[in-house]
């Protein structure tokens, strides 16, 4: 895959504001990449100023090997869905889908052709004479997607395009934005505050946290290699323990927590009496016989959740506390509040956060 | 509903009426002495001719004054909304900080007594040597209509989402392609609005006017002067002709804007 769009140190601040504090990331050609972020975290200034509508205040946006930091919006081969959709009230669907082709001269024939093929491929073949107040919230948005698609644009900006949507027209929508992407074979950057969505839709996912990205990668990246406690907890929940290494050999290292000792492979050399937070989730805590690399824990609560239960834990001081997901209620039932029990952690899937 | 609510309501509606009655019976009265003539406070019912109303077709001078006036309207008209329209749109897009003075600049002429903003255009006017004419006129007037244009027009430019410029530049739109294909045809109908108010108000705009004109007239002048040599029922006829016009140049506005309303509440 070949690399279209880079942006290298970008920052930017409004007076004394910081917006962006060196963003760095490379998109790829027929990529689905998003940004995900609360609100307010910066992410739509990020597209909005790959898209031109604002400069960075230091840094580089490189698209295709040149910089074009300085090139006016309209020069730019982007185009942009806006959340608000921003349909040009004045003009029928078919001239708010054909206004980018009449910008470049094209004749009326080929203009109509194209809007046509375009409005088919976003399902919208029999509006075409309609105004935009009279379509409902997600066709405005097919026709807003259609109005980019038409000019043939090596990237699609979205900012938050399904924000003001309902829930399940929301669902309608992402199924038909990754069939559409795939069609199409355009660059998407799309900008969400909601993790399902970016999971469902994404090859590439990056976390904007406190104006800095967290983390950039597959969505399974994400979830199971996370680079910090707070990508670990981002998505889905995680148990983090305060460690400290306290010997270690060939293949693994020891380490003692409020939990108890237990052993966990060894990647990397770790210096001595290293301190460190082991971050693992739920659902990779198992209930075991004690046995040497076992820790004993005494049951806070089970929540019966049908078929599974979730049960909740507390080390022998009472001090830290272990949530543990997909108990098969089988066994939970057998189990009972303050009983103690002896757990293990899946330290394949465990994660080391040292910072 | 007790007795002294019913009470209450009558008393209201009777004070509403009377209000009404002594706000509108003047002008009811100047029509209906355009047609009837009185003597001695008694009003003669076998009078009623339509004849001051032909006579005013031979008021050279009546005539003359309403044609110069209409000219300054539409002059008016036209520099005060592009002028209204250009600082409107600088005033929405700038982020400079002069522009609160830019807009002080705009209404001051205004809220301003008209006596002030007469005089020292006269004064300015003189300085430079330019001789008084209906064109001084129409730059009075211009300042003068520029207030309430630029509102109209800032109004419906704030309505308007950012996003609908943008996305016009982002589809590959110039400047002005983007005005011309997406702006204008949005604040159309502001423009219109804004242009029909500043039509009536210079209509019937005097006190500017009395300094800023030279030989010619406008009418509103001319009917001053006329009555000042005493009552003639072509005053009358030219009041009430001028208040139908008026009066359905506010009603087109009205229903512009109600128009435009139901628009945008889709």
């Amino acid at each position: 895959m070949s690399e279209i769009l880079e942006l290298k140190n970008v920052s930017k601040q409004y007076g004394n504001t910081k917006v962006l504090d060196n963003i760095n990331f490379k998109i790829n050609n027929n990529e689905f990449f998003t940004i995900l972020g609360s609100s307010g975290s910066g992410k739509s200034t990020i597209i909005r100023m790959i898209g031109g509508f604002t400069k960075p205040s230091t840094g580089e946006i490189i698209y295709e090997n040149k910089m074009i930091n300085d090139e006016p919006i309209f020069k730019r081969p982007f185009n942009t869905v806006f959340q608000d959709y921003a349909l040009f009230p004045n003009m029928n669907v078919f001239d708010n889908v054909g206004f980018g082709l009449k910008i470049k001269n094209i004749n009326k024939d080929e203009i109509k052709k194209k809007v046509l093929d375009v409005l088919a491929v976003v399902g919208l073949e029999n509006f075409s004479n309609r105004m935009p107040q009279e379509l409902s919230g997600g066709q405005q948005q097919r026709v807003a997607l259609a109005r980019a698609i038409i000019c043939e644009p090596k990237i699609i900006l979205l900012d938050e395009p399904l924000g003001a949507l309902d829930a399940e027209l929301r669902k309608q929508m992402q199924l038909f934005l990754k069939e559409i992407q795939k069609k199409i074979q355009i660059t998407f950057i799309f900008i969400t505050h909601d993790q399902e969505e970016a999971i469902f839709l994404s090859d590439r996912i990056a976390v904007l946290n406190n104006h800095k990205f967290e983390q950039v990668g597959s969505p399974k990246d994400l979830y199971y290699s996370p680079q910090t406690t707070y990508m670990a907890k981002f998505f889905g929940e995680c148990n983090l323990i305060n460690c400290q290494v306290v010997n270690q050999d060939t293949n693994s290292i020891k380490v003692k927590s409020e939990f108890g000792d237990f052993v966990i492979p060894k990647n990397n050399n770790v210096s001595h009496e290293l301190e460190f937070v082991y971050g693992i989730r739920p659902e990779e805590v198992k209930l075991v016989n004690k046995n040497e690399n076992s820790m004993q824990v005494k049951i806070k609560d089970i929540s019966f959740k049908g078929s599974t239960s979730t049960i909740n834990v507390a080390n022998e001081k009472g001090d830290a506390f272990l949530k543990i997901q997909n108990i098969s209620s089988n066994i939970s039932q057998s189990l009972s509040k303050g009983a103690s029990i002896n757990i293990e952690f899946n330290t394949k899937l465990g994660s080391i956060f040292t910072e | 509903m007790t007795r002294s609510e019913n009470f209450t309501k009558y008393i209201l509606a009777g004070l509403t009426g009377l209000i009404v009655a002594a706000l509108y019976a003047p002008i009811v009265l100047t029509i209906f002495y355009s047609f009837y003539k009185s003597r001695k406070g008694k009003i003669d019912w076998s009078s009623f001719s339509y004849e001051p109303y032909t006579k005013l077709i031979f008021e050279r001078q009546i005539l003359e004054s309403l044609m110069n006036s209409i000219y300054v309207g539409i002059v008016t008209v036209i520099c005060s909304v592009i002028i209204g329209f250009y600082f409107a749109n600088y005033y929405h897009t700038s982020k400079s900080k002069m522009k609160e003075l830019l807009q002080f600049i705009i209404f001051l002429p205004f809220l301003l007594p008209p006596i002030i903003t007469g005089l020292s255009l006269l004064i300015f006017f003189r300085e430079i040597n330019l001789p008084r004419s209906l064109n001084t006129v129409v730059i009075g007037h211009t300042i003068f209509v520029l207030a309430i244009v630029f509102k109209i027009i800032l109004n419906k430019l704030e309505t308007l989402k950012p996003s609908l410029m943008e996305s016009a530049y982002d589809l590959g739109a110039s400047k002005w392609q983007a005005f011309y294909y997406v702006l204008l045809p949005n604040i159309k109908l502001s423009l219109i609005i804004a242009g029909l108010l500043a039509f009536t108000i210079s209509l019937d705009e005097t006190l500017i006017t009395l300094f800023l004109i030279g030989n010619d007239t406008t009418w509103p002048i001319k009917l001053w002067a006329k009555m000042r040599v005493g009552f003639s029922k072509q005053v009358n006829a030219s009041v009430t002709l001028i208040l139908i016009l008026t009066s359905l140049l506010v009603l087109l506005i009205a229903s512009i804007i109600s128009r435009s309303e139901k628009k945008i509440m889709y």
